[in-house]
């Protein structure tokens, strides 16, 4: 049976074909389109995975959306609904109207309703069954969706290493809901618990998120990097938002957030009140006076020292209150399913920090679904339609997240001679290429490295990604100057073998499959003695998100790993994914040459051929 | 008939639809919405439909939710 799963129209778009219960191939629009977070309809990611899989799209069976179009407009109109009455109560500012009195005129819709009304119409949101039938030129009857946590739980579970299960699904929102605990179990999921718009921790990290100065859906692992500054010193006042429900569920007080009808900022002037004013877009970001210019005044740098602080501290304090929320749903979810095993998705799944303590502090054995927002349900939509409506076995679990588009040795010798730039060799051998680039590395060098099919998922996991020497004080500067342009707090990851993993980081690696440390999912401390060897890689509070990398997981990038250990000492490599500020990953050989050509890398490696960013005069 | 009338009479069509889809999936909220403001929901929709289909995000938050 072949099911396509599709996601669209919300945030990132996606496509994933499931053949027999195996996933044949899954990509993301972004990478194709080149457009960061493309929402449109994910034409050339159903393309590639048809091609991918040698199928025709009349040989689908059943194309599945990932969410309940009507159900989501219904919320809509129920959280509208909702607001409109707390005005006519007199709640909330603003004028006191007739609730759903029939208009006979625009101007009686609310404003937030007829906004929303207008974009569905115009964008054709109310039928994406319609659409996609059109699209693709498909019968109706063949197009069928599942509802938004169904695609989060379907992702989480059947993609696991697990036969049973804890379930946790926890997102910005889906139709109405935010959070879901179930149970899974062979084949079958079964929900136990599921907590709705308003009460979002989704929400709530991303209302702090935009606070914070940074663009959500975005900006939300800034905060996380920027959190690592501070000191939870807003801890109470944050934490005085959540309610942790003995049921493993959760409230969020709303006289600080706009849930229901967001017009523009998420946050109230209560919220303001409580905070203080947001911080600019871009504003400048310091922890010590070296790090700003010379031609500051004192108390210039001063005031700017003083509230990279305070910002930091408040992303310190949502964080702990985030891992504090998510530690109570996961345990909880554990207790009812009566297993360790947890399975996550859902945009908050993406909190690497937050996974870190469940693996280390709750010894739960972890699995996060690599894409574990909107993307992730084209896989969650297929899985969940394949067992829980055509009833079929257990699918096959997740087994490599290198499910994008492969790199073609014709590609790549096309887009290298039109390049302009030198190619100095194609070795015969993965070994000598592993030989050639570590040493390369071990000198300073920066290096594209693209290899095998693209990574599923917003990491880059060694077949889309610059590499460079851990080891050297001075790279995470260079990196940032020559190609990165990231802000102070973001940090760079590492990736090591997982045999050497634990020597060098405060966590013992669970080397089943499935781990999100084979994600890049999961910040770990690194060991006190280590963090002066590996300064490029160690965050300002002494974690790195740590990727491991097995001989059977990446074998070409396990291979890299060792040789650079055999030169430096170290198996570890800066890591951090192929692209240009605000541009998605690199998926083509052509985009790698082009990103290669305006940055400031020194060696770009396409699988066994080495070009130098000398240019062939 | 005028272009504009076909649109109108197309999106009222559309709206016909709407209701019966909400009322069988059960989503009250949103069935209630479109028969209590069909005229203002129509007027809505006509000019949505004479617009380019580009997409303009009021913010991601905002999209987000959308
Ligand atoms: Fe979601």
């Amino acid at each position: 049976m072949k099911v396509l799963g599709i996601s669209f129209g919300f945030h990132d778009s996606a496509a994933a074909l499931l053949v027999d219960g195996r996933i044949a191939a899954a990509g993301q629009e972004e990478r194709f389109t080149r457009i960061k977070h493309d929402a449109e309809f994910p034409r050339r990611a159903i393309a590639f995975c048809l091609a991918q899989a040698g199928v025709a799209i009349a040989d689908v069976d059943r194309i599945v959306y990932y969410e309940n179009a009507l159900k989501k407009f219904d919320r809509i109109v129920w959280a509208t609904n909702v607001r409109e009455q707390q005005r006519a109560n007199g709640g909330l500012m603003g004028r006191a109207r007739t609730l759903w009195k029939a208009a006979t005129s625009t101007k009686d819709v609310p404003p937030y309703l007829e906004a929303v009304t207008h974009s569905w119409f115009k964008l054709d949101k109310f039928d994406a069954i319609g659409r996609i039938s059109s699209e693709l030129a498909v019968p109706r009857d063949k197009v069928t969706f599942v509802d938004h946590h169904d695609s989060h739980l379907a992702a989480a579970f059947y993609t696991s290493p697990f036969d049973h299960a804890a379930v946790v699904t926890m997102d910005g929102v889906g139709e109405y809901e935010t959070a879901v605990i179930a149970v899974g179990r062979g084949a079958a999921i079964e929900r136990r618990l599921a907590i709705s718009l308003p009460h979002s921790i989704g929400l709530l990290y991303s209302a702090f998120t935009a606070f914070l100065g940074f663009e959500v859906n975005e900006g939300e692992y800034k905060v996380m990097g920027m959190a690592a500054f501070g000191e939870p010193r807003y801890y109470d006042a944050v934490r005085k938002l959540i309610t942790l429900r003995d049921d493993g569920g959760f409230e969020i007080e709303q006289s600080c957030f706009e849930f229901l009808t967001p017009s523009l900022l998420p946050y109230t002037d209560e919220f303001l009140r409580r905070f203080g004013a947001p911080r600019e877009p871009e504003a400048d970001f310091a922890v010590q006076r070296s790090d700003l210019p010379d031609n500051l005044t004192d108390a210039e740098a001063a005031e700017i020292l003083r509230s990279s602080r305070h910002y930091a501290d408040l992303a310190a304090s949502v964080q702990r209150c985030t891992e504090e929320l998510m530690l109570h749903v996961v345990a909880k979810a554990s207790a009812i399913a009566g297993t360790r095993n947890v399975c996550l998705a859902g945009g908050v799944a993406l909190n690497s920090l937050a996974n870190g303590r469940l693996i280390r502090e709750c010894g739960y054995n972890l699995f996060v679904h690599p894409a574990a927002g909107d993307a992730g349900n084209a896989i969650g939509a297929a899985a969940s339609y394949y067992h829980r409506v055509a009833n079929k076995p257990r699918m096959q679990g997740f087994a490599s997240p290198y499910l994008g588009t492969p790199l073609d040795p014709v590609d790549v010798k096309a887009a290298v001679a039109v390049s302009g730039f030198e190619e100095i060799t194609t070795h015969a051998s993965d070994e000598a290429l592993v030989e050639h680039v570590s040493e390369v590395l071990a000198g300073g060098a920066v290096v594209g490295w693209v290899q095998g099919q693209a990574e599923w998922g917003p990491r880059a996991l060694g077949a889309r990604s610059i590499l460079a020497d851990a080891t050297n004080p001075a790279m995470k500067r260079i990196v940032n100057e020559r190609v990165k342009f990231r802000e102070l707090f973001r940090p760079f990851a590492p990736a090591v073998t997982a045999e050497a993993a634990s020597q060098y980081f405060d966590f013992e690696p669970n080397l089943a499959t499935g781990a999100p440390e084979y994600y890049m999912l999961a910040v770990h401390p690194v060991r006190a003695e280590k963090k002066s060897v590996i300064p490029a890689i160690t965050h300002a509070d002494g974690t790195a998100r740590v990727q491991i990398v097995t001989a059977a997981s990446n074998p070409t990038f396990h291979a890299l790993l060792k040789a650079f250990e055999r030169r430096k000492g170290v198996p570890i490599l800066m890591n951090t994914s192929f692209n240009l500020r605000g541009e998605p990953m690199v998926d083509s050989p052509r985009d790698a040459i082009r990103t290669f050509s305006i940055s400031g890398i020194d060696y770009l490696v396409l699988g066994r051929t080495v070009v130098s960013s000398r240019v062939e005069l | 008939m005028t272009d504009i009338a076909a649109l109108r009479a197309d999106v009222h069509k559309e709206i016909d639809r709407l209701i019966a889809e909400f009322k069988a999936g059960g989503f009250d909220n949103a069935a209630r919405y479109l028969t209590d403001n069909r005229a203002a929901v129509a007027e809505i929709a006509v000019k949505a439909r004479q617009e380019p289909r580009t997409r303009e995000l009021p913010s991601p938050f905002v999209y987000s939710m959308q």
